[in-house]
């Protein structure tokens, strides 16, 4: 009867109390010691907080449930490319055609041109284009492992100087706070031997609450997702001023970390559908600044790392800018006019054919 | 009896604060541990640049 289970549930009580003024007019002094002597039942509390903490979680998952991400809930802009990475990820089904899936970062997305004319000129394929602003190599080891794995066909992944010259930090960094949500035990067992930890397995919980709004769950209908977002960026707004510098920052970085980036290579070759050819794809380069990089003291490096690689993956590192000149160029490496994607496109889709991913 | 009552329904709703406030305090946290895409400081162009 009489035996308070902490202060502050004593405080509540009086708070209580004294708001109901009957009470203090009605009931004995001792009525009053005893109820405010009484045992909170700590046990009816915590069963209620349960349930109550049940059925928020129910209210979330069918809340969820009523707003798929693959009719564009959950996007929170239209340049949320790890929504719709992760959106595109999750349709790829395994087809009677053969699947051609490109794994990069916008560099290759502004690149290329839509989905929809690759499908026309190369309708042998079941094209997907899976990019995103800034995909570090953790994150194309992510989407690899998350691909189905019986998908056959052609898997080509994107090799640059950025890429190759990511801290572990940085790697770190993403594996504890990822953009693309899924995780899934082959990825985090692979990244678990290179010394890292990944995150604690809710990816796809966290993907959710970070984007969730009470108010408007559809922030952005999926059809007014920007493929090309280079066509819709307010030029004025942006500093291109350091394009140039960024090629040399990379190369001052590449001898530090080449060695454990080339370790992730081989964990992508690895999660890879056992089905599929793994090639690699070279990111556009602006040819203005090719000068300055040749002259970097770890060009040579760089050069050789992409021969290592071919040695390691299928074919040759396909290239696809040849032909592009600086005018195409928005910055160090991203294509802007119709024209500079046109020339890529082509390129692209003549080094696949006579290359030894051809099927 | 009304005491009885009173003490019951106090504890019903502090196991109710304490369960939305369980709730909220896991929504947070885990909707921390991922990249926050509607984060200023995560977006410039088409890249983003949040590490």
């Amino acid at each position: 009867m009489c035996h308070s289970v902490f202060d502050y549930t004593l405080i509540l009580k009086q708070v209580w109390f004294k708001k109901d003024v009957s009470i203090w007019n009605s009931d004995t002094v001792d009525n009053m010691n005893d109820w405010m002597t009484m045992s909170l039942r700590l046990e009816r509390v915590l069963i209620v907080a349960g349930v109550v903490l049940l059925l928020c979680i129910l209210a979330c998952v069918l809340w969820l449930r009523q707003f798929p991400l693959d009719q564009g809930y959950w996007v929170s802009g239209p340049d949320d490319d790890y929504a719709q990475l992760l959106t595109q990820v999750e349709s790829i089904t395994v087809s009677s055609k053969p699947a051609l899936v490109v794994v990069g970062s916008s560099a290759l997305r502004e690149a290329l041109t839509t989905v929809d004319e690759l499908k026309r000129d190369k309708p042998e394929y079941d094209w997907n284009l899976l990019t995103a602003g800034d995909l570090f190599l953790v994150e194309a080891a992510q989407v690899v492992a998350a691909l189905p794995r019986e998908l056959s066909g052609v898997l080509l992944i994107e090799a640059s100087m950025r890429l190759l010259s990511t801290s572990p930090e940085t790697t770190q960094q993403l594996l504890s706070k990822p953009r693309f949500p899924i995780q899934n035990w082959r990825f985090m067992m692979q990244m678990m031997g290179l010394g890292y930890t990944p995150s604690l397995g809710l990816g796809q919980v966290s993907f959710y609450l970070s984007r969730w709004d009470w108010f408007d769950p559809q922030v952005i209908p999926r059809e007014q997702w920007l493929f090309h977002q280079v066509d819709y960026i307010d030029l004025d707004q942006i500093d291109l001023s350091r394009s140039g510098q960024k090629g040399e920052n990379w190369l001052d970085d590449l001898p530090l970390y080449v060695h454990n980036n080339l370790t992730i290579f081989n964990v992508i070759q690895t999660l890879a559908p056992p089905k599929m050819s793994v090639g690699l794809i070279h990111s556009p380069r602006n040819p203005e600044w090719q000068d300055a990089l040749e002259k970097h003291p770890s060009w040579s490096e760089y050069q050789q790392t992409l021969t290592m690689l071919e040695s390691d993956f299928i074919g040759t590192i396909l290239e696809i800018d040849n032909g592009v000149g600086s005018q195409h160029f928005l910055d160090h490496g991203h294509i802007r006019t119709l024209k500079g994607r046109q020339i890529a496109t082509a390129n692209f889709l003549r080094n696949l054919e006579e290359g030894q991913y051809a099927r | 009896m009304h005491d009885k009552k009173r003490m019951i329904l106090f504890e019903i709703l502090s196991g109710i604060v304490l369960g939305v406030l369980v709730a909220i305090g896991i929504i947070s946290a885990i909707s921390n541990l991922s990249y926050n895409p509607k984060s200023d400081t995560n977006k410039s162009y088409f890249v983003y640049q949040g590490y």
